[in-house]
């Protein structure tokens, strides 16, 4: 593997890196319009399995570039970023991200990636029910709150059992982690 | 990965109207949309950013938006404002409750269709993040290209071996030069003058400022 001690080259290797893990975003968002959905607005949140997986290993910083790159790339292709549907994208992801963030670096290692996982999607549906309730449907959709959170929580786990089998048999991400260690 | 695939619309817009004179259209039409506070202008506003997003080559599930907005209105039901129309059992329909359900729904769904109509993937963002974006989207076409190697059965391992075969972090600056990389995607931006359709891009940004 080349060492890059130029300082411009390795931000631009990790840029590239950054960019490659946000197209993998979409990527993976597309493939999840081929899934069927029992409920119109029930998704599985594919699209993070990037983010999961890039916890162990992305900077603060670079994640959140991932974030930005997934929640403004997927307002492009589908035509929505100049509608409340970014929006929702933006705060949901934002503040799922936050969470599992915040959730690796307190529990380390005592913590599974389901259990990250989970903790996001909750964080997740719980913004995205506050902005229904503020934007959309109003006071009543309260009631929608336990089939919200517990949609939350199923496809947490879906998730998070998707980010450990990958983690646990991907070479690429292995070969990507030791990329990205050595730039830093 | 193995879908049916049904043939792209053509983006009738586009052959006019270049991208970020569309979008800006899109984002001048917004403000007098959200502002209207008349029900028919907006039902009709609504209509034609229907048929603007159709045009663009849009495939509308027209099932989503029916279920949104009639959840929409149904939420503001359970909510009663004014006059009763009727009563279902304990439901109570009230005239307040029914148009301000209907006004909310027509304004997000309006907002979506106009969205749909505005923005497109090849719409250059400034700066080094819009440059960061235009890499994503090079990068995205790159792993589409070989979608087919996705298999269902074995769906992460064929992921890996696809993603290994896409990024290869072994060569310095990973193989690509950013001009090349541009010019391989094609520089779409080049190919359009940025202001074409100017005149009925500033049209369809006016139209709601009418109503």
């Amino acid at each position: 593997m080349p060492e890059l001690s130029d300082p411009r080259k390795r931000r631009r290797s990790r840029m590239e890196i950054i960019s490659f893990l946000g197209a993998l975003c979409l990527f993976l968002s597309a493939v999840e319009y081929l899934i069927p959905k029992p409920l119109p607005f029930f998704r599985l949140g594919l699209a993070n399995l990037p983010l999961i997986l890039g916890l162990g290993f992305l900077s603060p910083g670079d994640l959140a570039l991932v974030l930005l790159l997934k929640v403004l790339g997927q307002g492009l292709v589908n035509g929505t970023l100049a509608s409340y549907v970014f929006l929702f994208s933006l705060a949901g992801s934002a503040a799922s991200v936050l969470t599992m963030y915040a959730v690796h670096r307190a529990a380390g290692r005592h913590i599974s990636l389901v259990g990250i996982s989970v903790t996001g999607a909750m964080a997740s549906s719980v913004v995205q029910l506050a902005l229904s309730i503020t934007f959309v449907f109003g006071e009543t959709a309260r009631l929608i709150a336990p089939l919200s959170l517990g949609s939350g929580l199923v496809t947490g786990v879906i998730i998070g059992l998707f980010a450990r089998r990958f983690e646990g048999e991907s070479r690429w991400l292995q070969v990507l982690r030791e990329r990205y260690g050595g730039l830093r | 990965m193995r879908r049916s695939r049904r043939p792209r619309r053509p983006d009738l817009i586009g052959r006019a109207v270049s991208s970020p004179v569309r979008f800006a259209a899109g984002l001048a039409a917004m403000p007098p949309f959200l502002m209207l506070d008349h029900m028919p202008s907006k039902l009709l506003l609504l209509a034609l950013f229907a048929a603007a997003a159709v045009l663009a080559g849009k495939r509308i599930s027209w099932f989503y938006f029916l279920i949104l907005a009639a959840s929409v209105t149904f939420f503001h039901l359970l909510a009663p404002v004014g006059r009763v129309l009727f009563e279902a059992g304990p439901f109570t329909v009230t005239a307040g409750a029914l148009e301000n359900g209907i006004m909310r729904s027509a304004t997000l769904i309006g907002m979506v269709f106009l969205s749909l109509s505005a923005v497109r993937p090849e719409l250059e963002l400034p700066g080094r993040f819009g440059g960061l974006l235009t890499r994503t989207f090079y990068y995205f076409e790159v792993i589409l290209d070989g979608k087919s190697g996705i298999s269902r059965r074995d769906f992460f391992g064929s992921l890996d071996r696809l993603l290994l075969d896409r990024f290869n972090p072994g060569e310095p600056d990973f193989g690509h030069d950013r001009k090349a990389a541009s010019d391989e995607s094609g520089d779409r931006s080049s190919e359009e003058s940025r202001l074409r359709g100017l005149l009925p891009g500033v049209l369809f940004a006016l139209l709601p400022w009418g109503f």
